[in-house]
């Protein structure tokens, strides 16, 4: 958070992957691993670490589902608490461009 | 600090627009969706004659029946690999995609309702124009959540389905122009829509979708010019009269020469379950204006003109408009019928 601004950014959120993340999972609903990765073109281990940043902040659900040919996917899908977290700091943004300094 | 929050909203957008395009169409699906339905205009009429199964509705019912069969099974192989093959690439069906494949089983189970509607009650020369509009509507329907290009072509299907009947195109050559689209369109549009240069540049997707146009338009005109060609016999004339009063001797092949006024009776059998004729009925009909009619072995051979016009393929046949049938009660006659119609020729 800037120590100067009136404005409190999420500062899970407030990094550019993360934000890219929660807003590809806001408009797709749910994704794997390869997805996310695909999309990001990033490596395994940056992707990883920013999952668990999300995760330990409550923000990201895992879930392992059953595909028909009886594999189980792991897909990632924001929690409540992160698409209202996510509205907000998207609000907050908004506001930042609204002001005029 | 504005620039880092318009730089992250930005990237909001994008990320936005790319999970809300992140439907993919996989080219099994346009393959073999193509494939089914041109195997089906080819086979259906082949194999459900009225030499085979002889009445209307039995007919319609046992190749509608067919029709379901072959769509319920591509619609589950279709599901099936594409399931597959997402897991294999560790990706998921996502929500929207899910919803996409309901609106397009609605789409096909239309387009077998009305081919099923139209065994019954008429209407047959729509069918082509509508499913194809109707698989237009579909694919841009896909488009505004997946490849741009479904969109495009999306949109030229519905054009092409408008057209066919802005032109009023015979049957066959909507049927053919079904064909290709089906069996060589799809295909091809599986194979252009994965390609990267064609997703990243607007100038190649207009190039990509003109060259698509024209590989259904091609084949289709030359087909539609094969088979309505009717070129212009170099026989001798005959009038009719002259044929009738048989001055001279009949040439094997010739053209006769119909002036305007002709008496032309028309024999009329009606059958049906409550009316039907006693004997043959004849009605008076006149020629208003000049025909010219080909005749090769004492027999019209279908070829026809107007006016002296360009001649005509036999299988631009007529068609009945208008159509009204109402009975009518009064002292002096009792009950009668009135019926009426007009007969349009097919002269394009």
């Amino acid at each position: 958070m800037d120590a100067m601004s009136p404005f409190e950014l999420d500062a899970t959120l407030h990094q550019p992957i993360r934000t890219r993340i929660a807003a590809f999972l806001i408009a797709r609903g749910e994704a794997t691993f390869t997805e996310l990765k695909k999309e990001l073109a990033i490596t395994d281990g940056n992707l990883e670490s920013h999952i668990k940043k999300l995760r330990a902040s409550g923000y990201l659900s895992k879930e392992k589902k059953m595909g028909a040919s009886k594999r189980a996917q792991t897909v990632y899908s924001l929690t409540r608490d992160g698409q209202e977290s996510f509205e907000n700091y998207l609000e907050t943004l908004k506001r930042i461009l609204a002001v005029k300094f | 600090m504005q620039d880092h929050a318009a730089n992250q909203i930005e990237q909001i957008h994008s990320m936005l627009a790319t999970g809300h395009r992140s439907v993919r169409l996989e080219k099994h699906t346009l393959i073999i969706w193509g494939l089914t339905a041109a195997f089906l205009i080819l086979s259906v009429n082949a194999i459900f004659t009225p030499k085979l199964i002889p009445g209307i509705w039995p007919r319609a019912l046992a190749s509608n029946l067919f029709i379901a069969t072959v769509v319920i099974f591509a619609a589950y192989w279709d599901f099936r690999l594409t399931r597959q093959q997402r897991e294999q690439n560790d990706e998921t069906l996502s929500f929207i995609q899910l919803q996409l494949t309901k609106v397009w089983w609605s789409l096909v189970g239309l387009i077998v309702l009305i081919n099923l509607g139209m065994n019954f009650f008429g209407g047959g020369y729509l069918f082509y124009p509508i499913m194809i509009a109707l698989t237009g509507l579909g694919f841009y329907i896909h488009g505004l959540f997946s490849q741009q290009l479904l969109t495009w072509n999306g949109t030229l299907m519905v054009l092409i389905g408008l057209t066919c009947l802005i032109l009023q195109m015979p049957l066959k050559s909507m049927e053919w122009l079904t064909i290709i689209l089906a069996g060589i369109g799809l295909p091809v549009l599986a194979w252009l829509i994965d390609l990267p240069i064609i997703q990243q540049k607007l100038r190649f997707r207009m190039l990509a979708s003109l060259l698509w146009l024209s590989l259904i338009i091609l084949p289709t005109w030359l087909i539609h010019q094969a088979h309505y060609r009717a070129p212009t016999p170099d026989w001798p004339t005959m009038t009719l009269q002259d044929y009738q009063l048989q001055k001279r001797a009949t040439p094997d092949k010739y053209v006769l020469q119909i002036p305007a006024g002709t008496d032309i009776p028309l024999e009329l059998n009606i059958r049906g379950e409550t009316l039907t004729t006693q004997q043959q009925i004849t009605i008076p009909l006149t020629l208003k204006r000049p025909l010219d009619l080909t005749v090769k072995q004492s027999k019209p051979d279908g070829r026809y003109r107007f006016e002296q016009g360009k001649w005509l393929h036999p299988l631009r046949k007529y068609r009945f408009r208008e159509y009204q049938l109402a009975p009518e009660l009064n002292h002096k006659d009792g009950i009668k019928l009135k019926m009426g119609f007009i007969i349009e020729t097919l002269e394009r």
